[in-house]
């Protein structure tokens, strides 16, 4: 089955560096909700879908670990 | 009676099972057809090929089963449309397999049409396309209908890296079936159309209990974004069409020829090659943009764009000429390689080296996928693909090192040590073995413990490394590099490159074939 595209996921453990999104926000396909450092690279991590956020589950500056569910949309 | 009414009669009862034949399963199973928002088999040959250039064979063929009733019933030329026409004036052979007859299913004398045009397309060399739109087997015919498939997979082995080979999947393609595109050069399928898999839902139903809908098992996202077996997805078959046929101008007729050449047109002018590529190592971008500064009209064909996404691959003309590329995404994973990026990447790399299309290889990689799952996954077997294939290459290879260069990632990019023909660089490059904090943490491991302050110390040993090796001037003193280019004259200096190496010779040892790591 295809992945879900309402969790965004830490593809490895690292650094949140920013958040840019708020809980009941709108969001489209490629924005930015959270930067996640890893691999040496402030990665950008988008949504896939038209959606709103249910749930941010992380701040700035907390390590997270791989397959941690970052933000949750509805 | 004289002789003109006579060949007039016959011409009539020419035109009368002309007509007969072509409805394809009547109007009813063209109308299903239709409300499933397929179009049916003639229909996708017309909006394929140019308007008038097809030409149809094997009209007449009538199916050869003789069991069960089938012998009275009649599938218009069992099922398979096959001919010959043009796409902007290139020749291709193309059977249109139609589900209106008999479910598409593959009878003998449907296998027999698809291999006599497979046979004729290689003998030819032409590329062939294949749009398949099948229920699977008959079973009326048995085991004549395994034997069937069996000739059309020996025959797309024995022509692959020969002729071109395009998988259209327009309908389910399912079981043993699913091997022909398999084993083709590119797959294309179209949104809630496309149906592909070995053991469907029943199956899976009855063995392990597990329920899924044919689309979730495998729709054409499913293979599109997740298991990487379809290289081209669109939401209609008109779509899918324009997408074929925009790909036939990229690539030659077979692997004697080189791509057509269009008329050179520069870049946009919107694509400003400086403004790219931030200088913070940390900060992403979208290497889709760099390889539009340096193609004719910044019109970049990708391949495979929604799976393994931390690798870009795909066509750009430059001056004309049709190359192939291959780049790391920081955007995506921060571009690191990984089991199916390798995958993907390796699997390119050796269409362009059969197809005599030359390669341009972007390099911006933190290295490899650290992981257990990657690891278990057989990373070093998926890995060395990338290897082997750089390696074997013998068409001109030309590689630009953006930012990161490290370890088993530099290696791996199409470096001077595979044999890459041309390795520039931009300033901004750092070509190291590993990245500086890890390197500093382990070549002055004793001076950062025993400091008195060791985290000063770290960022200093850490500065230390970066202003020694994160640049290109270390590999470029090995000759490893052969310039360091400035970003404005990276279009140029590829164009040389490619110019120069036009008739490149590269011998490789008489061998019967290697055994690449697959």
């Amino acid at each position: 089955m295809l992945d879900n595209k309402k969790e965004i996921k830490a593809f490895l453990p690292g650094t949140i560096i920013d958040v840019l999104v708020q809980e009941g926000q709108e969001v489209q396909p490629n924005q930015t909700l959270v930067v996640l450092e890893a691999m040496k690279m402030h990665n950008r991590m988008v949504s896939a879908i038209n959606g709103k956020i249910k749930s941010i589950n992380v701040k700035v500056g907390d390590r997270v670990p791989k397959n941690c569910v970052m933000v949750e949309l509805e | 009676m004289d002789d003109s009414v006579l060949s007039q009669n016959k011409i009539d009862e020419l035109k009368r099972r002309k007509e007969a034949a072509q409805q394809g399963g009547g109007e009813v199973a063209n109308a299903k057809q239709m409300a499933m928002g397929k179009l049916t088999a003639r229909a996708r040959i017309n909006a394929l090929l140019d308007e008038d250039s097809f030409h149809e064979y094997d009209l007449f063929a009538e199916h050869e089963a003789r069991d069960f009733g089938m012998e009275r019933k009649v599938l218009h030329g069992d099922g398979v449309i096959i001919g010959t026409g043009t796409i902007y004036g290139a020749p291709v052979a193309v059977f249109a397999q139609d589900f209106t007859i008999a479910g598409g299913s593959l009878g003998s004398m449907h296998a027999r049409k698809i291999t006599k045009i497979m046979d004729y397309a290689l003998r030819m060399r032409i590329p062939l396309i294949g749009i398949n739109d099948s229920g699977g087997a008959r079973i009326q015919e048995g085991v004549n209908s395994l034997a069937g498939y069996g000739e059309i997979f020996w025959r797309n082995t024995i022509s692959s890296g020969v002729i071109p080979q395009i998988s259209v999947i327009m309908g389910p393609c399912a079981g043993g079936a699913v091997y022909s595109p398999a084993l083709t050069d590119f797959v294309f399928v179209v949104d809630k159309i496309s149906k592909m898999f070995i053991t469907g839902p029943e199956v899976i139903k009855s063995v392990l209990g597990e329920e899924i809908s044919q689309e979730d098992l495998g729709g054409a996202r499913v293979h599109a974004e997740l298991t990487g077996n379809a290289h081209f997805f669109s939401e209609s078959e008109y779509d899918c069409f324009e997408q074929i046929k925009k790909l036939i101008t990229f690539i030659p007729w077979n692997n004697t020829q080189k791509a057509r050449n269009f008329a050179p047109k520069p870049p946009k002018p919107e694509y400003n090659i400086a403004s790219i590529v931030p200088a913070d190592p940390k900060q992403p971008y979208d290497v889709r943009d760099v390889i539009r500064c340096v193609v004719d009209d910044s019109d970049f064909f990708e391949i495979q764009p929604q799976w393994a996404a931390n690798i870009v691959i795909g066509f750009g003309r430059m001056e004309g000429r049709t190359v192939g590329f291959v780049a790391n995404q920081p955007l995506v994973m921060a571009g690191v390689l990984d089991v199916d990026s390798s995958d993907k990447a390796a699997r390119f790399i050796r269409y362009c080296d059969a197809f005599n299309i030359p390669l341009c290889t972007f390099v911006d990689l933190p290295g490899y996928l650290p992981g257990i799952d990657q690891e278990h996954a057989g990373v070093i077997r998926h890995g060395a693909k990338l290897l082997y294939s750089y390696s074997e290459a013998t068409v001109p290879k030309l590689t630009l090192i953006l930012r990161k260069a490290y370890g088993g990632g530099y290696i791996a990019m199409s470096s001077r040590h595979l044999r890459a023909d041309f390795v520039f660089a931009w300033p901004t490059a750092e070509i190291a073995v590993m990245g500086a904090e890890g390197a500093a943490n382990i070549i002055f491991r004793k001076e950062i413990t025993e400091a008195e302050n060791p985290d000063e110390m770290r960022r200093l040993k850490v500065e230390e490394y970066k202003n020694k090796f994160a640049n290109p001037y270390v590999a470029a003193s090995k000759g490893y590099i052969d310039m360091v280019i400035e970003p404005e004259e990276t279009r140029k200096m590829l164009l040389h490159g490619l110019q120069v190496s036009n008739a490149k010779q590269a011998d490789i040892p008489f061998k019967k074939h290697g055994i690449p790591p697959f």
